[in-house]
């Protein structure tokens, strides 16, 4: 045997050896050259970054101002430059995020300033999830206290879907998009109660290469979050360009990241991408295309939202066999159980799945509502309803299309010590094990759309320390304990699995 | 930002995830690439890899441990850099001695070598893990996961680089008992 191979097995421990190593090392850091060097290196290519954009304009200290990057530009560290998706510098809009972004920075370098984590979230913040990135009370605060500073109202509402021609149906848009390489069907997009959206595009063949951008439009007088950025390594080029429409926007266009903005009289527009794979730019035919095919002009101008027009509609299958495949090839990455029983090898714990029973209502199992997760949700023929909207609170009776899965569990602990150090995800104390680590994963096609769902148990029949996110149990080492957990999932769907990180057991098909 | 969200970003295909990934577990990567490589532009490279291949690995995997995730392919990642004469300036000094102190751990003394599979060997070197107390344990990984030189280990750990060597010489006499006595060597 050789030293070579000696030094691969070792590269191969188990995660808790890998783990415990680097929180020490983290606690402990070495002031060397080896640990600082990323700061030290950073902040040389930040000044030679700034040196290289001065080169390239030609000018003084203040040309950045003057050629308008200053007028966009939210922050910048040793790594990023940070870009407005909001507005111009002496909007309020940017003033506020600006301001938030300074404060989360802040709030998260220093420790959440000991709030508790996570946090159990409430109603304002789930109504908000998707629209706000806020997850702890004093983000809240700080976004409310930063729209009440500002002026700006707050969007309520938010629908996330494919098809850039639903997000034109939702909002009271023209197509705004005028070019057959831009993929369509394909384009995801997130549209908000107060005509803002974001919508990320497949362009084929721009300028001779496939890339993908992203498009936002903010409109004005309402607080938005987000950010476009540029390494600090990039060479930046800014231009003013008149579009094949004859709009005037400012394209700002690096070795990794292009940034086209126009800020429009009720909305700030904004095309972005990012380079992923190679180390060559974007070419600048690449860039004024996406800039010639996009109608700012029409994005800038103000639109009626209604996001009820495209909630409720029949979904059409995309890409369904590639999904089915791609999904197919997951579990069967995992070993498949036969009689339902396997072992964790990560926390030396020993599962045995003793039943599942498929039901349509909570009482029928012995479960009560408040026991459900406040985040957990049901797909029913498309349309995704959220806690506690799958079930009647009064009767315990599911949603049509819906059904209730009860898995009962027999876990022992093999362990002969007191698991520590392991620290599975979320374990919060010595012999604390997270039942976040078994999944229910469906997929199919149903009623037209394609699902694929991984989800987490919606109940745990034990007690639960942080009501409404993540059970544990807690079992000592030889313990044996039996428990049940519950998941909500669509009625139609035959080819379900349960499983964790080591093992999967196809459900049983309902009698 | 907690791990879960960080991979909730992956998952949900947002950028966001790459920055706070950096922000949290940059200066470990960059860290533990440097560790091996001893060069910066090839530990800046490596972490940029190793972003990279969280993104494209995130989802379908899920990791329980982001740390030890992105820790294990900065670490992949260095070594292949080096393995296949990638890296501009081959941080050779501390490896190369790692290497010979692992050469003379498991040298064969009579006999041909034995050729092994390589999950047995993880196995072998995880149950002798975790029979070494917690700070041989982790000296052994400072020093052969992490490529550390003795005295940054020494530093860390709050002792001299004489109790590093002493402690790390115990563990090699350690494994090579251990692997003997399983029959790998």
């Amino acid at each position: 045997m050789k030293a070579e191979a000696l030094l691969k097995a070792i590269g191969g421990i188990g995660d808790e050896y890998v783990d415990e190593l680097l929180a020490h090392a983290e606690k402990n850091p070495v002031r060397t050259s080896g640990v600082n060097i990323r700061k030290t290196l950073r902040t040389a290519l930040l000044a030679a970054v700034i040196a290289g954009l001065l080169a390239l304009l030609g000018v003084g200290a203040y040309a950045m101002n003057v050629f308008g990057i200053k007028d966009v530009l939210l922050s910048s560290d040793r790594e990023k430059i940070y870009l407005s998706r909001q507005g111009l510098q002496d909007s309020r809009e940017f003033m506020a995020y600006q301001e938030f972004m300074a404060f989360y920075d802040d709030y998260v370098a220093n420790n959440y300033y000991g709030d508790q984590m996570p946090q159990e979230q409430d109603e304002w913040m789930r109504q908000h999830e998707g629209i706000y990135f806020v997850y702890t009370q004093r983000l809240k605060e700080k976004l409310l206290e930063l729209s009440e500073k500002y002026s700006l109202k707050l969007r309520n509402d938010v629908y996330e879907d494919t098809g850039a021609q639903w997000c034109c149906t939702a909002l009271g848009l023209e197509d705004f998009i005028d070019d057959p390489r831009f993929d369509e069907d394909e384009a995801a997009f997130r549209a908000y109660d107060d005509g803002s959206f974001l919508i990320q595009i497949g362009w084929g063949n721009a300028g001779g290469e496939d890339l993908d951008c992203s498009i936002t439009r903010n409109v004005k007088g309402y607080f938005s979050q987000g950010y476009a950025d540029f390494d600090t390594e990039e060479m930046i080029r800014q231009w003013n360009y008149t579009t094949g429409k004859g709009t005037e926007v400012t394209i700002f266009w690096g070795t990794l990241h292009f940034y086209i903005v126009y800020d429009g009289p009720e909305a700030f527009v904004v095309a972005s991408a990012a380079r992923w794979v190679n180390d060559e730019a974007f070419s600048e035919e690449a860039v004024t295309a996406i800039a010639d095919a996009i109608d700012f002009e029409t994005l800038g101008k103000a639109s009626r939202a209604d996001l009820g027009l495209v909630r409720n509609r029949p979904k059409k299958p995309v890409q369904t066999d590639a999904q089915m495949q791609e999904r197919q090839q997951l579990i069967e990455s995992r070993e498949q159980l036969a009689l339902g029983q396997w072992t964790n090898n990560y926390d030396g714990l020993m599962f045995r799945v003793d039943s599942i029973r498929y039901s349509t209502n909570l009482g029928d199992e012995g479960w009560q509502m408040e026991q459900f997760m406040q985040d957990s949700m049901g797909w029913a023929d498309g349309v995704c309803y959220t806690y506690p909207d799958w079930a009647d609170p009064e009767t315990g009776e599911l949603k049509e299309g819906l059904r209730l899965i009860t898995v009962a569990l027999t876990v022992t602990n093999a362990n002969t010590r007191d698991n520590i150090t392991h620290q599975t995800m979320n374990n919060t104390g010595t012999n604390n094990f997270s039942n976040s680590l078994l999944f229910l994963n469906f997929a199919a096609v149903s009623d037209g759309a394609f699902i694929n769902e991984t989800k987490r148990a919606d109940a745990y029949s034990g007690e639960n320390p942080i009501p409404g996110q993540t059970s544990f149990v807690h079992i000592e080492p030889g313990e044996t304990v039996s428990y049940e957990l519950a998941y909500i999932a669509p009625a139609a769907l035959e080819n379900m699995v349960f499983f964790s990180w080591d093992a999967c057991l196809p459900l049983p098909p309902v009698k | 930002m907690e791990d879960e969200r960080i991979i909730a970003l992956y998952w949900r295909r947002d950028e966001r995830a790459i920055d706070e990934t950096d922000r949290k577990y940059g200066a470990l990567c960059s860290a533990i690439a440097y560790g091996i490589l001893e060069s910066h532009e090839d530990t800046e490279e490596c972490v940029s890899d190793t972003y990279m291949a969280a993104w494209n690995s995130l989802p379908p995997q899920r990791p329980r441990l982001l740390r030890a995730y992105l820790g294990r392919i900065t670490r992949n990642l260095s070594l292949n850099r080096l393995r296949n004469g990638k890296a501009g300036k081959r941080g050779g000094g501390e490896l190369a001695l790692i290497y010979e102190e692992l050469e003379n751990c498991i040298a064969a003394e009579n006999g041909p070598e034995k050729h092994l599979e390589e999950k047995e060997l993880i196995l072998a070197v995880n149950a002798f893990l975790a029979g070494l107390p917690q700070e041989e344990r982790l000296m052994f990984l400072y020093r052969y996961w992490l490529a550390q030189p003795v005295a940054e280990i020494g530093l860390r750990m709050g002792c001299k680089p004489g109790r590093v060597n002493s402690a790390l010489y115990r563990s090699r006499v350690r494994l090579r008992a251990y692997l003997e006595k399983e029959g790998l060597l």
